[in-house]
């Protein structure tokens, strides 16, 4: 049962890879400018940018450009970069890791605060502890994540020089030096994501609250955070794991800002400097990984949300 | 040597200037190494200090990049290109070609026959000894219709290019030159081996190795042992760290993450001026905004038009509120003041609606329309200067339409394209190679396609001219014929702002042609 569903899931997941593919590919096709101008700028003459075009075989058709792009990419081979000429599936590799691990170190810090914020939260309902979360939550989110990320650097940073500006990844590091570099960047991230969760756990553990078991267990005496942790946060899972799922796909695609506030090489800024300069199989490639990220944590959420719920676990 | 050391005192004691020294001594014959090593005992008070890392942080770097020359366009690239590579001439931060790769160099009477004599015994970072093959190679890689290069516009006057010895190469121009030897210190043109392509492990015979190459992240190099030159390359490791975020930047210097960053932000220098440990160096080198204007044909194909949009702009009040006064107004041609051949005498153009009423009804017109195309692609300040100068000229009688285009795409679809968009040019280090590459008719970056038969010739006969006060004459007469008909508006020239941790770096100094001492930091600064 549930292996039929799992298969039925990954087919619409490549489905809509493919999907993907086909989109960015066409939208790339249609802006203006080529790889040829945009490596060259300002300096591009036509003769330079014919000789970069003939090389790069970009005068022939876009179809079937397109599917030598994708007979490769269906092989692990994602072509060469037309910017730089070098291979991009390597190139993607280390930007991978890296945004990986800077959005793995940001969800294992703010997923478990958020819910238990939330929680907490929703235990001391209308009290100042619940007002003072909301309120700090709210603020975070409510400001653009560049500004969170000049005011760390300012206080943290130049101020008081506790963390470095920059987040100057090295693999070679150990993994505690490799924690504290990415310290700024991290905490951005988490205090960019905590308030969706930390709202979604509140609002459906409070819902869960108002129906008649909690009542029941209330007067059988059970204690206010037994009832919140073993009744209502079961029954209240299926829509947080879903908001986790989503702002843990936001961890990976969509911190470009952060990346480029803190110098930290990721994906983001890779893909938006081969989108200037219409590097189609660097976009493309990037695309299928942005695309994948989603489809893959949202099934992971469907998943996990049917798991969490023994009515959907088993069907009548 | 006796006169050199006469000059050396003069210079010490501020009698002439590093410009007049330096042609000074040339003219004794002094070499490049001397001239250098007397400068820098000279003009730096404090010693160059060996060993150590220096840091750079720098804006203009992009996932793309290269280390192939060839397509280097912007700051970060550049900055690594003199890193690894020589070429056969070096520009100083005083604008002079001084000897790099070539140790001399002599041009026929008619400047089209030009023999430059190599350095002996300068090595490769792979162990191969430089010879005029490496140099003919690395000449004609720009050449033909085949290359992918950049400076096919600096290559263009080039005949032939042939090896006479190992050590000496002959290069055959279409037509006088007697710029060449700036010509050749372009950054694209560096030395690389004979049939060298591997870019990823690029071999120069630069002040540093290549260590580790990640395009638009960071960049790491250690000196090489074996360079030649002396007097340079102080520290032992060179690190370059793409910045591409102003705020970014700022924060790395101030906090002391890197020791040197380019591109300080016009509004807010000020502000970290303040910063004692901070050295901030503004580089009045060539840069200019421009607002080219469609000569052949369209709405301004009208000389009086052209000139009426000239007058209606306030080109101070651009320059303190946009550049913070990091600029100088322009004058319409794009020769900077600190050009030996700047035209001093031509009257700076300045905010006159009444003079651009006066040239509108010269045109018949009570009033006129026309669309401006502005984009961040063109300079930063693009957008805010197209907002200003619609408010001024209003007062003239003028209606600008703004037309705000995206950055991707503007270089193809916008400039060269609309009757009246905008620009900028990084500068070049003599006038020809400017009027030459964007004034001179059916020039491939002619932005306003204009097209004079006197320009054209004053300008070839200023290029084969080796007289400097006949050449002075003919720049002259060029820059005012570009300031009276051309189809440029240059509006101003703006500063390029570089920031210097004080505390860990030394060496630093004023660059009078593109910004940190002329993309050279990591050779000419030192490690404290």
């Amino acid at each position: 049962m549930l292996f039929s569903l799992v298969a039925k899931r990954l087919a619409l997941g490549l489905l809509t890879l493919w999907l993907v593919s086909l989109l960015i590919f066409a939208i790339t096709e249609i802006l203006p400018g080529d790889v040829a101008t945009a490596i060259l700028g300002q300096s591009a003459t036509p003769e330079t940018v014919a000789a970069i075009r003939r090389q790069l075989g970009l005068d022939e058709p876009a179809w079937w450009r397109y599917l030598q792009w994708l007979g490769g990419a269906l092989q692990g081979d994602f072509g060469v970069s037309l910017a730089n000429q070098r291979e991009v599936a390597p190139q993607i590799a280390g930007r991978l890791q890296n945004t990986l691990f800077l959005a793995s170190v940001a969800a294992v810090v703010a997923v478990p605060l958020a819910v238990g914020l939330g929680l907490l939260a929703a235990i001391r309902q209308n009290s100042l502890l619940d007002r003072g979360i909301s309120i700090s939550t709210l603020a975070a989110i409510s400001v653009p994540e560049f500004f969170i990320a000049y005011v760390l650097i300012f206080f943290l940073a130049v101020q008081a020089g506790w963390f470095p500006s920059m987040a100057r990844f090295d693999p070679r590091m150990g993994f505690f030096e490799q924690l504290y570099v990415i310290a700024l960047p991290a905490a951005t991230l988490v205090l960019v994501v905590l308030a969706h969760m930390m709202r979604m756990t509140r609002a459906t553990v409070l819902n869960v609250m108002a129906q008649p078991f909690v009542e029941m267990a209330e007067l059988k005496g059970v204690p206010k955070w037994r009832i919140v942790v073993f009744h209502a946060l079961p029954n209240a899972l299926a829509p947080i794991i879903n908001v986790v799922a989503l702002n843990l796909a936001y961890l990976v695609v969509g911190v470009i800002v952060v990346e480029v506030v803190f110098v930290y090489p990721g994906l983001g800024q890779f893909m938006v400097d081969a989108v200037a300069r219409r590097d189609i199989p660097t976009v493309q490639a990037c695309g299928l990984i942005f695309g994948a990220v989603y489809v893959g944590l949202n099934m992971l959420a469907d998943l996990g949300a049917i798991l969490a719920n023994p009515r959907l676990r088993h069907p009548r | 040597m006796r006169e050199i050391d006469y000059q050396k005192r003069l210079l010490q004691l501020g009698e002439i200037s590093r410009r007049q020294f330096i042609s000074r001594t040339a003219a004794l014959g002094a070499s490049a190494a001397f001239v250098g090593t007397a400068l820098s005992g000279v003009a730096r008070a404090n010693e160059p200090v060996k060993g150590g890392t220096l840091t750079f942080g720098m804006g203009g770097g992009s996932t793309t990049d290269s280390m192939n020359p060839s397509t280097a366009t912007d700051s970060v690239a550049i900055s690594q290109v003199h890193t690894t590579y020589n070429h056969l001439v070096e520009l100083t931060t005083q604008r002079e070609a001084i000897p790099e790769l070539a140790e001399s160099w002599e041009a026929s009477p008619d400047a089209r026959t030009w023999t430059f004599e190599l350095r002996r015994g300068v090595e490769f970072h792979n162990g191969k000894t430089m010879d005029a093959d490496d140099v003919v190679f690395s000449i004609n890689r720009h050449r033909g219709p085949d290359a992918q290069t950049a400076a096919s516009g600096v290559v263009a006057g080039i005949a032939d290019v042939r090896s006479d010895g190992p050590n000496t190469v002959v290069i055959e121009l279409e037509s006088g030159n007697a710029d060449l030897p700036f010509l050749m210190a372009d950054y694209h043109l560096a030395i690389v081996p004979d049939g060298f392509e591997d870019w990823d492990n690029a071999v120069g015979t630069g002040p540093y190795r290549l260590d580790h190459y990640e395009a638009g992240v960071e960049s790491r190099h250690s000196r090489n042992e074996n360079y030649w030159k002396e007097g340079r390359a102080h520290a032992d490791f060179v690190e370059y760290t793409v910045i591409n975020d102003a705020t970014a930047r700022s924060a790395a210097l101030t906090s002391g993450q890197v020791k040197v960053i380019n591109r300080l932000p016009k509004r807010t220098v000020d502000l970290i001026r303040r910063n004692q440990a901070l050295e901030i160096l503004n580089s009045p080198a060539g840069q200019h905004y421009t607002l080219p204007m469609r000569t052949k044909d369209g709405p301004l194909a009208d000389p009086n038009l052209r000139l009426a949009l000239k007058y209606a702009i306030d080109r101070e009040a651009l320059v303190n509120t946009l550049l913070g006064g990091y600029g100088r107004a322009g004058n319409d041609h794009p020769i900077p003041e600190i050009d030996q051949f700047f035209n001093s005498e031509l009257e700076q153009r300045t905010f006159d609606p009444d003079r651009a009423r006066h040239y509108l009804r010269e045109a018949g017109m009570d009033s006129f329309t026309i669309q401006l195309h502005t984009s961040e692609a063109a300079f930063p300040e693009a957008v805010d200067t197209a907002q200003l100068y619609q408010e001024a000229a209003r007062a003239a009688g003028i209606t600008l339409e703004l037309v705000r285009a995206p950055s991707d795409g503007y270089w193809s679809d916008i400039w060269m394209q609309v009757p009246f968009c905008m620009s900028y040019w990084g500068g070049r280090a003599t006038p020809d190679m400017m009027f030459s590459i964007a004034y001179t008719c059916g020039a491939s970056w002619n932005e306003t396609y204009y097209c004079s038969e006197e320009f054209d010739r004053v300008l070839a006969e200023a290029r084969a001219e080796l007289d400097f006060e006949r050449r002075k004459e003919l720049y002259w007469r060029a820059q005012e014929l570009v300031h009276m008909e051309g189809g440029n508006l240059i509006p101003m020239y703006a500063d390029y702002v570089d920031g210097y941790r004080r505390d860990a770096v030394g060496g630093y100094e004023q660059d009078f042609v593109f910004e940190m001492l002329g993309h050279r930091p990591a050779e000419r600064l030192w490690a404290l």
